[in-house]
């Protein structure tokens, strides 16, 4: 009962100009739409993929990020000596407090970035075996070292291997260079702790990471932290910590980049709608034979229908290679819960690429239905005396 | 041929809306059409011949009066009823040709196949006997603009004959033609009534066309009468 998918294609190839013209029209918002949804998918990949079970992230009461907590010497210290926490072979606490600082310090692309800077130790380490050293060495405890993320030296200024960056008293000078695997710490420069606060004329730390031995010791710890009114203090188990960060970041570039293209989309639905009418205004007299020969209405709705479905597919797919070179690229967006720059991937997923193709072809069904719809509902001896 | 008529209209009138005003086309058309009669129906420009035809078709809706074909009461069908009725009863040829220009001849003649339960083998077999019956077999894959008029034409023909329909309408079938071709489509007419048996409405201005047919109606001013003297005797050559 179908108008066969030769007679759309062919007619599509005897207008290729129109074609191209209404597809690229509709590639164009695929594309933005897939940067702006890629941003998302990047961001999640970074701050989801990032905590271990075993690790619990201990800030002051009523915070959720280490940027906005204050965890004075005492309560830390108090930290170190309670049962729940684990201890290395030497008998000595695994766990690492830290502080977090924001400096402004110019990117390489000539903009002022929020380089995060994490004062941290051994023990900082050895609770993120993810993070590999690649390159020099590990700053020295007491001396003004960097050791930062490679992705990092990248995309900022005078943080290369060996080069210095002046901040808080001190120059610092980048002695190492390491890999978190594109997890949270890959937007981070590391120092030492002590230094840093001194530096910063800082008397509490940001946050205290300790290792529990298993999810049981970790939950009563949890509880010891919440029912003990003097240290105020709560802990987080670390994946939660940062996932709990993902509403936050990309979320204004997701809005404006989901505005712009359903704006665009809006626009190409538009530019489908023309074409579509151009066409069914172009075979008035066909529709009507079509019709005389038997075929129905809903069969010459379908046939244009699929006729838009077909070019609107077409344009999703070139939005779909045009937004790939992207894929993989790295870039950072401000992370709104901890203030600092963070750096992620733009992730082009199957999934994403999928959901392209959806919009392309909601563009294409949109766009098309008016103009099918008066092709269906044209009277056929009406149609005949036309021309 | 059975008794029943084929085409049977009682009583027709059809009137169209011009802005307020309506404009009473046929005033009252009886007519009717047993299977194998081959019926030229004639008259001035703008006399209500399409309209006819049309209404026979049910591509158009009469105002007043009982249309019956092929044993079906027109006024009683829906929309999709009218469509499944043409596919299986009416082969439309009109005077533009109307073949689909991106179809092939072959594709344009297999079009009405497609509504039919055929396989895609039988499908092949029958667009092969209706171009082999109007002469265009070594045209099969040419697209219409590759054809001359009388070629289209006789796809045209093939395209309307190939579900072997109970009624053949032709509106002006020759009307864009050269006398040859005209006469090779004529031609091809009368054997598909003396050969297979067609029954055919031939609406035609062309009094020698009119002749090709077994009975002529001449339709003036709304209504079914006789030849007027003047184009009977061009009509009998
Ligand atoms: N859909 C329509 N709407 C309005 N008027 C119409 C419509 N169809 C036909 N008419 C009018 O009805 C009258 C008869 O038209 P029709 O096409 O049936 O004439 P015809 O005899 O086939 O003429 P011709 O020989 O020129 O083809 C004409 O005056 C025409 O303008
Ligand atoms: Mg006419």
């Amino acid at each position: 009962m179908r108008i066969p998918l030769a007679y759309n294609l062919r007619h599509l190839r005897a207008r290729p100009a129109a074609a191209a013209m209404t597809a690229l029209g509709i590639a164009l918002p695929t594309t933005t739409l897939l940067l702006a949804l890629a941003l998302p998918e990047g961001l999640n990949r970074v701050l989801q993929g990032t905590g271990d079970p075993d690790n619990l992230v201990v800030l002051r009461k009523g915070s959720t990020t280490e940027t906005n907590s204050a965890v004075d010497r005492d309560p830390a210290r108090l930290i170190a000596t309670l049962p729940e926490v684990v201890k290395d072979p030497e008998e000595r606490p695994l766990l690492a407090p830290e502080t977090i600082v924001i400096v402004f310090a110019p990117r390489r692309n000539g903009l002022q970035g929020n380089l995060l800077v994490r004062g941290t130790g051994e023990g900082g380490r050895a609770l993120r075996s993810y993070v590999r050293l690649v390159e020099g060495r590990w700053f020295t405890p007491g001396l003004p070292e960097l050791t930062v993320s490679r992705r990092i030296a990248e995309r900022y200024q005078n943080l290369g291997l060996g080069e210095r960056i002046h901040f808080g008293k001190h120059d610092w000078t980048v002695v190492g260079l390491f890999d978190a695997q594109g997890k949270a710490p890959d937007s981070e420069a590391w120092a030492d702790v002590d230094l840093l606060m001194s530096d910063f004329l800082r008397t509490t730390y940001s946050s205290v990471l300790v290792r529990t031995p298993s999810p049981d010791v970790q939950a009563r710890l949890q509880e010891r932290l919440d029912q003990d009114k003097r240290l105020s203090l709560v802990g987080f188990p670390e994946p939660e910590y940062y996932r709990r960060q993902t509403q936050g970041p990309g979320l204004p570039l997701l809005f404006i980049g989901m505005f712009v293209s359903v704006l665009l989309g809006v626009g190409a639905a538009v530019g489908a709608t023309n074409t579509m009418y151009a066409a069914v205004a172009q075979r008035t007299r066909e529709i009507a034979v079509l019709r005389s020969i038997g075929f129905r209405r809903r069969s010459v709705l379908a046939s244009f229908l699929i006729e838009s479905l077909g070019v609107a597919l077409l344009g999703g797919m070139l939005g779909c290679l045009l937004a790939l070179p992207f894929h993989g690229a790295v870039t950072s967006t401000v992370n709104w819960k901890t203030f600092g720059d963070l750096a992620f991937q733009f992730r082009l997923t199957p999934a994403l690429l999928a959901k392209g193709l959806g919009f392309a072809a909601a563009v294409g069904l949109f766009g098309g239905f008016l103009p099918a719809r008066l092709a269906a509902s044209r009277s056929i001896a009406a149609s005949m005396r036309a021309i | 041929m059975g008794t029943s008529p084929v085409v049977s209209l009682r009583h027709v009138t059809k009137s169209f809306r011009r802005d307020t005003l309506e404009v009473p086309v046929l005033r009252g058309i009886d007519l009717e059409t047993s299977g194998g009669d081959f019926v030229a129906l004639m008259g001035p420009s703008g006399s209500g011949k399409s309209t006819v035809l049309n209404l026979i078709a049910g591509i158009d809706r009469p105002t007043s009066g009982d249309i019956r074909v092929a044993g079906s009461d027109l006024a009683s069908m829906s929309e999709t009823d009218l469509a499944a009725f043409r596919s299986r009863h009416i082969g439309f040829i009109f005077q533009m040709y109307n073949l689909i220009p991106v179809l092939t001849a072959e594709e344009n003649v297999a079009l009405p196949l497609l509504l039919t339960p055929l396989s895609g083998k039988e499908r092949r077999e029958h667009v092969r006997t209706a171009l082999g019956v109007v002469g265009l077999t070594d045209r099969a894959k040419h697209f219409p603009r590759q054809l001359s008029g009388g070629q289209e034409q006789r796809a045209a023909i093939a395209r309307a004959i190939v579900t072997d329909p109970t009624l053949l309408l032709a509106d002006e079938p020759t009307g864009d033609l050269d006398a040859t071709s005209a006469t090779e489509i004529l031609e091809l007419l009368r054997r598909l009534n003396a050969e297979y048996g067609k029954t055919i409405l031939l609406v035609t201005h062309d009094p020698r066309a009119a002749g090709y047919a077994r009975t002529r109606r001449f339709l003036d001013k709304g209504v079914l009468g006789e030849m007027p003297a003047s184009y009977a005797a061009s009509a009998s050559r």
